[in-house]
């Protein structure tokens, strides 16, 4: 039983801190932009679908290979916001929020027919073994543990960015007080472009997670955004760290409930969703 | 050193400001005098880029700056300290400095300023790691001035900085503007407490819906006969 336990916490807080990548990422550029960006969870599509071409090809540790990712990813988002986000934010409040809704949402149908065009619909998914560690009469996987151990560092390093580095300083103040930032020297439009890259980043990783722990198709990206977008509302909008507890939370809730009653954890999930709203409005740390 | 001249500047249908002319000399405080909803904010912030004009143009230290955006302004030492503060809630004291001296300009000496503002403003160093938002409404309101230091000012725009500040803290902040100005940084303060405003200032102007209808040394101003009866309450 503790070695069920055990094992369904590591796969839980795995799995959370998938969700919690990806969410984090969204709630950087929601910060930032006031954009809702329903193309994220494509972002994430594609982050598993590149790593698994690139593992088909040379059949090394996938993880590995998600370091080429980065870059990639970091110019995808970017440009992304030069070319289809910018020229939105001209408008204010609820008309860029749905004007924001309407381009992403068709950015994500054309990333979708395209990716199912060239490299087809059917599930995509890397079986990597690495030698599993056995403590006592646990085995736990250690391609698990590896991906929690990146996980950890990936978001590490993105706090550290946030608290540290003058672009990091301005990113959060922009997603404090835009027009103070500007007064006081941010571009806060090259921050935009930035934060969206960093973003991608984010979502490409927990996609390659996502594939190698899961499968992948060209659909799931949009239910994917819709969920990553109730974790935002559970970590409290606006608030940055709270996406990744919402995450976390989320995921341990699917692993436990889908361990002891599989159909219902994807209900159990939204019932603690609601039920952390219905005490705090506002979210967890909103 | 910053000339506005001729300057119009509309919302949409609805023009705020109507052919407005002044212009700020080194080394002065100069202030803008009006009620609410006379033009005083928008103004300042068609100065600092964020809005655009319809008409006119703005020059500072010789350089056109009414195309430019916000940032690049800040780049050229014109720092606005803005209405309602616009300080970031969420980041320490420490870290609201940090982020003034955040343009390529500031970070060079950014030690040195950090030392003068401190000097000024002693009890915000003893807040270094609380939040902004935390803070005392004057706490703020000495935060956001000195935030605005850290940018290294050569002109230093402050709007309507002793809004909700109890009268002894007005004093004080008026005081301190002029240590600063001391301090050769020169000074647009944009009040509506003008009894303050024009002891503290050299020079004034009078804005009434979008145009300025007055303007002379703050000696004149107190004695004229408008002013007193709108502004001074005599």
């Amino acid at each position: 039983m503790a070695s069920i336990i055990v094992q369904l916490l590591i796969i839980g807080t795995l799995q959370g801190g998938i969700y919690a990548l990806a969410a984090f990422g969204l709630a950087l550029i929601f910060g930032v932009s006031n954009v809702l960006n329903l193309a994220h969870g494509q972002f994430l599509m594609l982050g598993g679908l590149f790593s698994y071409i690139l593992f088909m090809a040379t059949k090394w540790n996938p993880l590995l290979l998600s370091l080429i990712l980065i870059p990639l990813f970091f110019g995808l988002g970017f440009l992304f916001e030069r070319g289809l986000v910018r020229p939105l934010l001209e408008r204010k409040g609820h008309e860029l929020v749905i004007a924001s809704i309407l381009v992403t949402l068709g950015a994500s149908l054309a990333i979708e027919d395209i990716t199912s065009f060239f490299w087809g619909p059917e599930e995509k998914g890397i079986s990597y073994m690495m030698p599993s560690i056995q403590m006592g009469s646990m085995v736990i996987s250690s391609i698990r543990l590896l991906g929690l151990l990146f996980i950890v560092l990936l978001t590490v390093a993105v706090h550290l960015f946030l608290k540290k580095t003058y672009t990091g300083r301005a990113l959060r103040a922009t997603t404090q007080n835009r027009q103070g930032a500007m007064l006081m020297g941010v571009n806060t439009f090259r921050i935009g472009s930035i934060t969206f890259g960093i973003g991608t980043i984010l979502a490409s990783a927990a996609g390659v997670f996502y594939v190698i722990l899961f499968t992948i198709t060209p659909f799931i990206g949009i239910p994917l955004s819709i969920k990553y977008l109730c974790i935002i509302v559970m970590g409290g909008l606006g608030s940055l760290y709270g996406s990744l507890l919402g995450g976390l939370i989320l995921g341990i809730t699917e692993a436990i409930t889908g361990y002891f009653a599989p159909h219902w954890s994807e209900t159990a999930a939204f019932f603690i969703l609601v039920a952390i709203l219905l005490i705090r409005p506002k979210g967890l740390l909103g | 050193m910053l000339q506005v001249q001729d300057v119009s500047v509309c919302y949409g249908d609805i023009q705020a400001l109507f052919n407005l002319t002044l212009q700020v000399e080194t080394g002065e405080i100069v202030t803008l005098l009006g009620s609410n909803g006379a033009g005083k904010t928008t103004t300042i912030n068609t100065i600092s880029g964020i809005l655009h004009l319809r008409q006119g143009a703005i020059l500072f230290d010789g350089k056109s700056i009414h195309q430019m955006t916000p940032f690049r302004i800040v780049e050229h030492g014109l720092i606005q300290i803005p209405e309602g503060r616009m300080l970031f809630p969420d980041m320490t004291v420490f870290e609201n400095l940090q982020m003034g001296a955040y343009s390529i300009r500031a970070r060079e000496n950014r030690q040195e300023t950090l030392d003068w503002v401190c000097h000024l403003f002693p009890r915000l160093m003893e807040r270094f790691p609380q939040l902004a938002g935390t803070l005392s409404g004057g706490e703020q309101q000495m935060l956001a001035i000195a935030r605005g230091l850290m940018s290294k000012p050569k002109l230093l725009m402050l709007d309507e900085p002793s809004l909700g500040l109890a009268p002894l803290l007005v004093a004080e902040l008026f005081k301190i503007v002029s240590q600063i100005n001391q301090h050769s940084v020169t000074i647009l303060l944009v009040e509506q407490n003008a009894v303050q405003a024009l002891e503290t200032a050299h020079r004034g102007y009078v804005l009434e819906n979008g145009k300025i209808i007055l303007h002379g040394k703050s000696s004149d101003l107190i004695q004229n006969d408008h002013v007193r009866a709108s502004y001074l309450g005599i």
